[in-house]
């Protein structure tokens, strides 16, 4: 068995597979309620290894997701590029290196939970990031493409996987990267970089990408094959500690906005900008992969794959019949890609596709039994309800969602990912026209503007959005369908330049206002009842009774807080926000049989998670 | 502010208690070889064991004093890093980094090529491995 670790930067996480596929994946947040937790990743592995039932010791390979040398030469040769200027971010990075991240197996092997006296692997980052795309795929051969923001050197790359094999053939280098591109813009916008780039991409549909021309023609040199070099006079984050410089801001009009100030539209014309070059990047990539491939199937990863909105416009575009990504495809997923490289290429194991994809609905993660629910709830004298047949259980959860209430759903194995898929997620009636502003403000605490995502039943995705293809991870971001769109007046159509974008929000542009954009699109997950067991069966009895096959999906935390991850996470979520319904497997916990806690309780647990 | 365990607690104070009198009889040898008296001045190494012994023995009998001396133990060790870092790390780099540097610039040998010149396409073919060993290697 192969236990893979992505560490030090953000998002660790550990994977462990062996000759059963994947066994168990997960990320280290999740256990130290730290968001993007770039610690050594001890809690996960502890989790992976017993998933599998083995010790350190019965570990056939360790592997981590990047060459760390390799990632220091780029370093110095940044520092090499612009010195003098850079003195302050290099007194910030260096110790930290000579400290730690140049003694990777030393440090690997200390904080291990058992001796490990063989090598330990290195894999690249985009080696780890196009396996993660590609072994779990369901395809026997396909093109790869991966874009984030950077690895050692490489900031995308092109490749071919078949069989049990990958090949990396081209790839684009430091400093010139799309997701630094996008994340420059992350900053610039107020948001937090490696956090906020979905944000940015949540505000984009309000606007009009005006600063298109202007970022393509003064920012870059875009090729055709959607190569590009940045002309870096106008960033900063090679030499400082900011991602733009000041001849950024002259060119935009002003310093970056300062974040939780308000967003003008200025930031909110930016965002749709460059998710239009984004999109123009993407697509002009994929096709250049088409090209030097010649295959028909594609699959993508690295962070930029997380763009949901640039995913469903080159599926649109079909220039790959069928696009898979994998579903935790930041530096969390290159744990799991190191594993399967190691595995597959380097074991030279078969590798044997499966018609949806090996991913297990990336349900990899931790589950609780109803016994463990049990004690945890009755050793804090927690009043609930148990529903021992699913039946029941299923009904009062749905008559609950048809009463505009809003439900903690926390069943099986956690999501490995960013994403909720309903086994760790907040849902509610898609119908209902106050859910978006309501979970928004009241159990999210996070900004207006953001929307929330549907979940709908497999079978009844093409009734409802403009979407022909499954999209089991969130990842596909579609329009809703004509027939359920409401005409604005042109009261509606006014209130649409309102500067409050909250005022933008509530206006209903169809029968399921709680999931509709403002550009009448939606990041669809469709459900199965073979990936998503229960949470498919909960919607389906929504549906039979409501004639509804959609809920609306959020995951199961607040603003800055990790996904919750055991029952105990899940309770304090649940009491200190406004949730209506706890559901823990079998257990029911009603918000108005609970001991109500004190407005202090609340204000300290939602200040325990920093804003992200 | 992060949770302290107990057993970080007790390490530290072990250390305080066998480590400070250690650092006084290394101190009390070193002021011997390069100072002018004759004899071993102890009162360094009695000092340092008093402080050593007194915060030790303290912070493995009271854990609330413990998690005290913990953090400001481990706040003045923050301060004394942060200073070596920022006194050696300028100097290392304004005498040696910079300079080096700006000659691998002038000989246009930097990997990081600020200027737009033009190119065809700026994808760069991958060069593939060509023995598995590059996997034990961190580069």
């Amino acid at each position: 068995m192969i236990l893979g670790i992505s560490a030090y930067y953000h998002d660790s996480a550990a994977a462990i597979v062996g000759k059963n596929g994947i066994i168990a994946a997960a990320q280290e947040e999740r256990f130290t309620r730290i968001k993007h937790d770039p610690s050594f990743p001890i809690n996960a592995i502890n989790y992976c290894l017993s998933e599998a039932n083995i010790k350190v010791k019965d570990l056939d390979q360790i592997v981590f997701y990047e060459k760390p040398f390799l990632k220091f030469d780029r370093l110095l040769e940044t520092y090499m590029g612009f010195a003098p200027i850079g003195l302050h971010s290099f007194v910030k990075a260096i110790p930290q290196w000579l400290k730690q991240k140049l003694h990777l197996p030393r440090e690997i092997k200390k904080q291990l939970p058992g001796k490990w006296n063989k090598p330990i692997l290195f894999t690249t980052h985009h080696e780890s990031h196009a396996s993660s795309a590609f072994f779990p795929s369901p395809f026997e051969e396909a093109a790869i493409l991966t874009m984030d923001g950077v690895g050692e050197w490489d900031t995308a790359t092109i490749g071919v996987g078949k069989g049990n094999r990958i090949e990396l053939l081209k790839s684009m280098h430091f400093p010139d990267s799309l997701g630094l591109l996008y994340s420059a813009f992350t900053y610039f916008c107020g948001f937090k970089v490696n956090s906020g780039e979905y944000k940015l991409m949540g505000l984009a549909p309000y606007g009009t990408p005006v600063y298109k021309d202007k970022i393509i023609n003064n920012l870059m040199d875009l090729k055709e094959d959607g190569s590009f070099k940045l002309n870096m006079k106008y960033f900063n984050y090679c030499q400082g500690l900011t991602m733009t410089s000041k001849k950024f801001d002259q060119l935009f009009g002003g310093p970056p906005r300062k974040s939780e100030s308000t967003i003008t539209q200025r930031e909110i014309n930016l965002a749709s900008s460059i998710q239009a070059v984004t999109e123009e990047i993407v697509l002009r990539m994929a096709r250049h992969a088409k090209e030097v491939t010649g295959l028909s199937d594609l699959c993508l990863a690295g962070g930029v794959a997380l763009n949901c909105v640039a995913n469903g416009k080159l599926l649109k575009s079909k220039i790959f019949d069928r696009v898979w990504i994998q579903p935790a495809s930041g530096d969390a997923g290159g744990a799991l890609g190191s594993a399967l490289f190691t595995y597959y290429q380097l074991m030279d194991k078969k590798r044997v596709c499966e018609s949806s994809d090996s991913m297990k609905g990336s349900f990899l993660g931790p589950c609780f039994k109803n016994e463990a629910i049990k004690k945890t709830l009755d050793d804090s004298n927690t009043p609930y309800q148990f529903y021992e047949k699913e039946d029941d259980l299923l009904k009062i959860v749905c008559k609950q969602i048809v009463d505009g209430k809003i439900i903690g759903w926390f069943q099986g194995r956690m999501e490995f990912g960013p994403r909720a898929l309903g086994a760790r997620s907040i849902i509610g009636d898609a119908r209902n026209k106050e859910m978006q502003t309501k979970m928004n403000l009241s159990i999210k605490f996070r900004e207006s503007f953001r929307p929330f995502a549907p979940s709908v039943l497999e079978e009844e995705v093409e009734s409802y959005f403009e979407l022909d293809t499954p999209s089991p991870y969130m990842l596909l971001v579609a329009p809703v369908a004509k027939k359920i769109r409401n005409a604005l007046t042109s009261a509606e159509l006014e209130q649409m330049q309102e500067p409050d974008l909250l005022k933008r929000v509530r206006i209903d542009r169809s029968e399921l206002p709680a999931i509709t954009h403002v550009d009448y699109s939606a990041r669809v997950q469709s459900i199965s009842e073979e990936k998503n067991g229960r949470y498919y069966r909960l919607v389906k009895k929504f549906y039979e009774r409501n004639q509804s096959p959609v809920v609306v999906n959020t995951s199961f935390n607040i603003r800055g807080e990790p996904i919750v991850c055991t029952p105990e996470d899940a309770y304090r979520c649940f009491v200190s926000t406004d949730m209506d319904i706890l559901v823990l497997e079998n257990f029911v916990l009603f918000k108005s049989e609970q001991p109500s806690s004190t407005l202090a309780e609340r204000e300290k647990y939602l200040a325990s998670f920093e804003l992200d | 502010m992060t949770k302290i365990h107990t057993s970080e607690v007790k390490s530290t104070a072990i250390r305080l208690l066998i480590g400070l009198p250690i650092v006084g009889l290394v101190w009390v040898i070193i002021i011997k070889i390069i100072g002018e008296s004759n004899s071993f001045n102890w009162y360094i190494l009695l000092g340092f064991s008093i402080v050593g012994i007194s915060l030790g023995s303290l912070s493995l009998l009271s854990t609330s004093f413990g998690k005290l001396t913990f953090r400001a133990w481990h706040r003045l060790v923050y301060i004394i890093d942060q200073t070596i870092i920022w006194v050696s790390l300028p100097i290392f780099y304004y005498l040696f980094f910079c300079p080096y540097s700006l000659l691998v610039r002038f000989f246009g040998k930097s990997k990081i090529k600020t200027e737009q010149k033009q190119h065809e396409t700026y994808w760069k073919k991958v060069e593939q491995p060509k023995a598995m060993r590059r996997y034990i290697n961190q580069f």
